[in-house]
């Protein structure tokens, strides 16, 4: 599987390599099977967080996660829409929005937040009689209120007055309520990772280069410790991330995932942090490369749960198993995933 | 720094962990011990020859020399488990994690022979013979010298901070035999130390923690013969990088304090209203046994894992050293140096919290190591 997985990376930075508009650029990943990654049989999920890092570490590709869960879960390529993906939201807990059926069709009522807003249609996931659907919203009626993210990236606060134009579709069975949104955390985490690793490797590159009192200032032991800590800190969400997809793979991966975003999310400061200090004033200037990670690593942290969510939701596990916790944390045991997942089912969240 | 390095799947593991949890519940049922932080340092020999019984020590040893032929992996595992456990491994842990396979790889036939199989059997102990009292970081400056002499060498010099040296059989300690050249690695050498011989006196020192497990080694003509050389004279710096890299690889590095979040939630003294700070050491807990899991497997299929090994360590010891400032500050336990409770061992982690960025390579050693390791020294 990994040489596969080299070489799917290898491929995607090719493309992203030869730059080009977004929509020219969306259709030769889409055309490259990029966007189906995670329909693969095999190996799926570890696939889809490896190429959702290596397009992060890209500065201007837009996010390639997203994409991702909409397609898995549109999966039946006779479902799909003309025209780009939908924009992927969520509704919460308690749900902010809710699915109704009106005769032989749908409508919604309530609201989504920090919706990536594209102005066209957008999917999320809610449950109808207890049943998971994939729920398809275009030809909004009410006004949208947007704002843009610090990575300057549309969000739009989005209500419905239960004119839109909704489709529904029940999601395959194998694919219960939450585990959407637990994949969009997975990938939201392996984005962070590829936009740590820029901010990285220009943190190394730069004090490389930079000469102050006669020396690279890389020869400085103080530079030199700031820039272990970045590295081990990396480190650590680069297995994290790793492991959420390996288990993902085998399972629901809950509580892995539940660690990779809290870690990642955690990390995101610290790394910002240390990669904008070494710089000095050349990285904090608009031109410069780095702002371009930094502020997407302010920004993504926060979606689809911070480390403050994620924390409570292992936290309350963890009072919860007590005695049992290190066997819960180590032996990839289903058991640990449906705790958690039921605890989190009672965890607020507001996107 | 962790690009290919793969993580174990858990359940193909989970046998194994059973099989030692069983031997730790046996244990406990009967009273044999309780669980206790820095429970690496618990000196217990009835417990390791037990734990050796059980077939939990010298497990990388060859079988032919009385080990269990397995892998480096399947002993992580283990030794895992029986530090999540808090198991008292003191008097087994530094011949099994280092100085075993140091002999192992460096040791002569007869000297392999004759203390590898109490090694896996637990009977024998050993302290690590490096630091002195003017040298710690800076290995290399060793003033602890062999003078060549028909059919060996004399040990003259000091070792200190060496760990239950008081308790242990044997030593290996690095010395110098030849003068240093331009190479100030060369001339150096590994010599295995009797510390129940003529020449070698041990005094205890106590510490902070209110142990002394610390102590002073004083060699005064102790004799060293050929056959207990360890490699070839003049190769020691090799070989002693090689027993750190042993020393660095393992599980220790982050369960010292462990017993403390365990005992901590079994006994309910976490406030609801801190489930977050509970929430955020487990997560650290996860991402570094997923660290040093992946760092064991690395190296059990051959791979070098030393910036990784390093990285694990320097993380570990920071949570090691956060948990009981989590604990004491999520709970309204008053720390103490008295007692058998969670007061109690709460108290020993606090105290013994300075020494784990100290021992086995200060933090700021391994900071500059991980910088070398990423290109940047």
């Amino acid at each position: 599987m990994s040489e596969a997985l080299e070489a799917a990376c290898r491929s995607l930075e090719r493309l992203l390599e030869r730059g080009g508009d977004a929509d020219t650029l969306a259709a030769e990943l889409d055309e490259a099977g990029i966007y189906d990654v995670l329909l693969l049989d095999e190996g799926a999920f570890a696939m889809g967080g490896a190429l959702a890092r290596v397009a992060a570490r890209d500065m201007k590709a837009p996010p390639l996660g997203d994409t991702l869960v909409v397609r898995w879960l549109l999966a039946d390529p006779g479902r799909r829409l003309e025209g780009p993906t939908p924009a992927l939201a969520f509704a919460g807990t308690p749900p902010s929005a809710r699915l109704q059926r009106r005769g032989r069709d749908f409508a919604l009522d309530g609201s989504l937040r920090n919706v990536p807003w594209t102005g066209d249609t957008i999917a999320t996931v809610l449950a109808l009689e207890g049943v998971p659907h994939l729920v398809l919203v275009s030809r909004l009626a009410k006004p949208v209120r947007t704002w843009l993210n610090l990575a300057g990236e549309v969000r739009a606060t989005v209500e419905f007055s239960g004119s839109e134009t909704v489709s529904a579709l029940p999601l395959p069975s194998h694919i219960f309520l939450d585990r959407p949104f637990l994949v969009a955390a997975y990938l939201r985490a392996a984005e962070l990772l590829g936009a740590m690793e820029t901010a990285f490797s220009l943190t190394c590159r730069y004090s490389g280069e930079r000469r102050q009192f006669g020396r690279p200032i890389a020869q400085f032991q103080a530079v030199q410790h700031m820039l272990a800590r970045m590295a081990v800190t990396l480190g650590m969400v680069r297995v994290a991330v790793r492991k959420a997809g390996d288990m993902l793979d085998i399972g629901d991966g809950a509580v892995a995932i539940a660690s990779a975003k809290a870690l990642a999310s955690a990390a995101a400061q610290e790394v910002a942090a240390i990669a904008h200090q070494v710089h000095g004033a050349i990285g904090f200037t608009e031109e410069y490369p780095l702002g371009h990670a930094t502020r997407r690593l302010w920004a993504w942290r926060d979606d689809y749960g911070n480390e403050e969510f994620w924390s409570q939701a292992v936290g309350a596990a963890a009072l919860y198993w007590r005695r049992d916790l290190w066997e819960k944390v180590v032996d990839g045991d289903e058991r640990a995933d449906r705790d958690l997942r039921r605890i989190l089912a009672a965890v607020e969240f507001c996107p | 720094m962790f690009e290919s390095f793969t993580i174990p799947d858990p359940r193909q593991l989970v046998a194994l962990r059973h099989r030692v949890r069983r031997f730790i519940d046996d244990e406990i049922a009967a009273g044999r011990f309780r669980r206790g932080v820095n429970s690496w340092m618990t000196w217990n020999r009835p417990f390791s020859e037990r734990c050796a019984a059980a077939g939990f020590v010298g497990m990388t040893l060859p079988e032919t020399y009385g080990g269990h032929g397995r892998s480096f992996l399947e002993r992580h595992v283990v030794v895992e488990e029986l530090l999540a456990a808090g198991a008292p491994l003191a008097s087994h842990w530094i011949a099994d994690r280092q100085s075993g396979p140091q002999i192992l790889r460096h040791g002569t036939e007869s000297v392999r022979r004759r203390l590898l199989p109490e090694i896996a059997a637990g009977r024998c102990s050993f302290a690590i013979g490096m630091s002195e009292p003017d040298v710690g970081s800076d290995l290399a400056s060793v003033k602890t010298r062999g003078e060549p002499v028909e059919g060996g060498f004399r040990l003259y010099g000091t070792k200190l901070w060496t760990s239950n040296a008081d308790k242990a059989d044997w030593l290996i300690a690095l010395c110098r035999t030849a003068p240093a050249t331009e190479n100030r690695h060369a001339g150096l050498t590994q010599v295995l130390v009797d510390l129940k011989r003529d020449g070698v006196t041990v005094r205890p020192v106590g510490t902070i923690a209110g142990e002394t497990d610390f102590c002073e080694v004083h060699f005064d003509s102790y004799f060293v013969p050929h056959e207990e050389v360890l490699g070839e004279a003049g190769q020691g710096w090799a070989l002693v990088m090689q027993e750190l890299v042993s020393e660095r690889s393992g599980p220790d590095r982050f369960l010292s304090t462990y017993s403390l979040l365990a005992t901590a939630l079994e006994q309910g003294v976490v406030g609801d209203d801190r489930t977050r700070d509970v929430g955020r050491a487990v997560v650290m807990l996860g991402a570094l046994q997923s660290m040093s899991l992946a760092v064991a497997a690395s190296v059990a299929s051959g791979g070098s894992a030393e910036t990784e090994a390093v990285m694990v360590k320097d993380a570990g010891t920071t949570f090691e050293q956060d948990l009981p400032e989590i604990i004491r500050r999520a709970s309204s336990l008053r720390p103490a140096r008295s007692g058998d409770g969670l007061a109690e061992m709460l108290g020993l982690s606090v105290l013994y919290s300075p020494s784990f960025s100290l021992r086995g390579g200060t933090r700021e050693i391994l900071r500059s190591i991980v910088a070398r390791g990423v290109g940047m020294r």
